[in-house]
């Protein structure tokens, strides 16, 4: 039975990885195997050093939950440095995500990144606001998400996922602009912005008042925005919002990503990938599929 | 640490609102005091994707304790689990409590807070400490205190709000009275600076809305002079100076 993907030129023993910021890297070892997973993806790591948004961070809601981080992480030389050493018996694919808040910044942040061992892939993050335009995220603008994804591809030497930013009038316009830029694969999507309040006490759930919507409650949102870039654009698509069971996954390789991630669902069962992973491999045995890549894309309409 | 699941051997309710749950499970054997877990119970995923922490109540050999109170939607479904039903534990999570030896210690809670300081006031009698117990609760409805809690205490004092005697100032009196060499403490914001500023030294367990419980997804933040640290890993249990409040 074979299970292995290819996104661009990144061969994957399998199609299921987890979501920017919801898992772990080598402190998660005594909680999933990592050697099952088809690749990790790391935390979005900046340039300089975040600090993130104030608590309250999260919030359950119906189906979902809304967070607010702020992409607090220790930035890309501290990576290097630190992290990425730990990293480097674990027997898997690491994709590290990258944001920022300006243009430059990816740049440099990815050079600092291509001068270490044990990246197999970028995943941009261009759902972050764009501080020299006023904040609202790169990924909302044509010309924008263009600007950032050709910085990074100009100095990558990896493949670039460009992970999209769900909350756009046109995705598949802006689907366009990462791909004329260079873009070798895209993952879709990013979290809904949203919001939540509290009766009792009469404040915002967030410390940061908005926050971005994912879990369950999303998957047909993000299944509309992956079925709409796969019919106007042949490019690789990692799928990613609202996976919980191996048939969430199967249901987006069917409408033709090639791969998935988990997000929230990490939170609600750390060890969910594997079962998901088991569940697909049962489902092929008992459709008596060989080849998952026969199964990429089958939907009829 | 592991995920699992376990079958509930009782759920009772101890007082209107509030429930010990009691499980097997052999990993949470070598817990420490101050330690937490998180549960979520199956079929359930679809509403409720977070799993609710809860401190390690009691251990005794290879049964685990819980003591909670139902506040929302997630605890109102726990308190209707009967023994057989399965629930999926994460845990050991976070740090312990530093421990001292033949101290003369307080165990401050308000609250539902007290139980989070029972199995550390449990191990702390072992190393031979003195144990006062100072309870904070909003009136009788409220008051948790069972066989357990009084078995390691030497003395339990019980403030409330219907008579006043919860305020700061009068706990505040109470502490000074006694003059102990470590204070632990849990529940109550208020009493937290009010322990900032006095001149013992204290700890307490601190609570946050949490994703994973195991350091990742940087949810669980609270503000200290050096940063924003996570509750979940860097915590539960801090010095008092070490946080802002
Ligand atoms: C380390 C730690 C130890 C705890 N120990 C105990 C204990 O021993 N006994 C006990 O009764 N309670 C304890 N709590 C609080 C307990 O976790 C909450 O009361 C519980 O999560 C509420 O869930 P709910 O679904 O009923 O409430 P809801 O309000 O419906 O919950 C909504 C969301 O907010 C979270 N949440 C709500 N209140 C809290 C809170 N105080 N702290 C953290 N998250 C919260 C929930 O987990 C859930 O994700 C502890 C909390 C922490 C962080
Ligand atoms: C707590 C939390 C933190 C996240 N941090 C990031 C991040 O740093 N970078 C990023 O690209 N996406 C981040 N995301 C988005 C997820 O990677 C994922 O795309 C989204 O949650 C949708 O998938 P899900 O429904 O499976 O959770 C975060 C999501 C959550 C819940
Ligand atoms: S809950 Fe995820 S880091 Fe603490």
């Amino acid at each position: 039975m074979n299970l292995s993907v290819n996104i661009g030129s990144l061969k994957l023993r399998n199609p299921v990885m987890n979501a920017s910021g919801t898992f772990g890297l080598y402190d998660y070892k005594d909680v999933i195997d990592f050697s099952k997973l088809g690749a990790v993806v790391s935390k979005s790591v900046t340039l300089d050093p975040r600090q993130g948004n104030p608590p309250p961070r999260i919030a359950e809601v119906q189906s979902g939950i809304l967070n607010a981080v702020g992409i607090q992480n220790d930035g890309a030389l501290d990576f290097v440095k630190n992290k990425l050493p730990k990293m480097k018996d674990i027997d898997v694919n690491l994709i590290v995500s990258v944001s920022n808040l300006k243009v430059a910044d990816y740049k440099k942040s990815t050079e600092i990144l291509e001068s270490a061992n044990g990246i197999a892939a970028y995943e941009v993050n261009v759902s972050c606001p764009n501080l020299e335009t006023g904040g609202t995220a790169f990924g909302m603008s044509c010309q924008e998400t263009y600007n950032v994804v050709k910085s990074v591809k100009d100095v990558a030497t990896r493949p670039v996922i460009v992970k999209l930013s769900p909350n756009v009038t046109d995705i598949v316009e802006i689907a366009k602009y990462a791909v004329d830029a260079g873009a070798d694969a895209l993952t879709v999507a990013n979290t809904y912005i949203g919001m939540a309040v509290d009766l009792k006490t009469r404040r915002p759930k967030l410390g940061n008042i908005t926050g971005g919507l994912s879990g369950p409650a999303i998957k047909p949102l993000t299944m509309r925005l992956v079925y709409a870039i796969k019919k106007a654009i042949d490019i690789p698509i990692i799928a990613s919002g609202g996976i919980m069971t191996a048939e969430d996954a199967l249901e987006y390789l069917m409408i033709g990503a090639s791969a998935v991630q988990v997000g929230t669902m990490n939170f609600t069962r750390p060890d969910i990938m594997v079962d998901i992973i088991e569940g697909i491999k049962e489902f092929m045995l008992n459709e008596k599929m060989q080849d998952i890549n026969d199964f990429i894309g089958s939907l009829s309409i | 640490m592991k995920v699992s699941t376990h079958s509930i051997l009782y759920n009772n309710e101890i007082k209107k609102g509030y429930f010990l749950m009691g499980f097997e499970c052999n990993t949470l054997k070598k817990a420490e005091p101050g330690q937490f877990i998180t549960i979520s119970v199956d079929g359930i995923e679809a509403n409720m994707p977070l799993r609710r922490p809860f401190t390690i109540y009691k251990i005794n050999n290879s049964t685990v304790e819980i003591l909670y109170k139902v506040v929302g939607k997630g605890t109102k479904l726990f308190s209707t689990l009967k023994p057989g039903d399965t629930i999926n534990i994460l845990g050991p999570l976070g740090n312990s409590f530093r421990m001292f030896e033949n101290s003369k210690i307080i165990l401050l809670g308000r609250g539902v807070g007290l139980a989070s300081l029972a199995c550390l006031g449990d191990s702390l009698k072992k190393l031979g400490c003195d144990i006062t117990v100072i309870a904070s609760f909003k009136d009788e409805s409220s008051n948790i205190i069972d066989d357990y809690i009084k078995s390691f205490s030497n003395d339990i004092i019980v403030v409330e709000d219907e008579d006043g005697t919860s305020s700061c100032d009068n706990v505040r009196k109470i502490i000074e009275g006694i003059n102990p060499d470590v204070i632990y403490s849990c529940g109550s914001k208020r009493l937290l600076r009010m322990l900032q500023k006095m001149k013992y030294k204290s700890y307490v367990t601190l609570e946050e809305r949490m994703g994973c419980g195991l350091g990742a997804c940087l949810t669980c933040a609270i503000k200290t002079p050096s940063g924003y640290k996570r509750v979940c890993k860097d915590g539960p249990c801090f010095d008092v100076m070490e946080v802002i409040i």
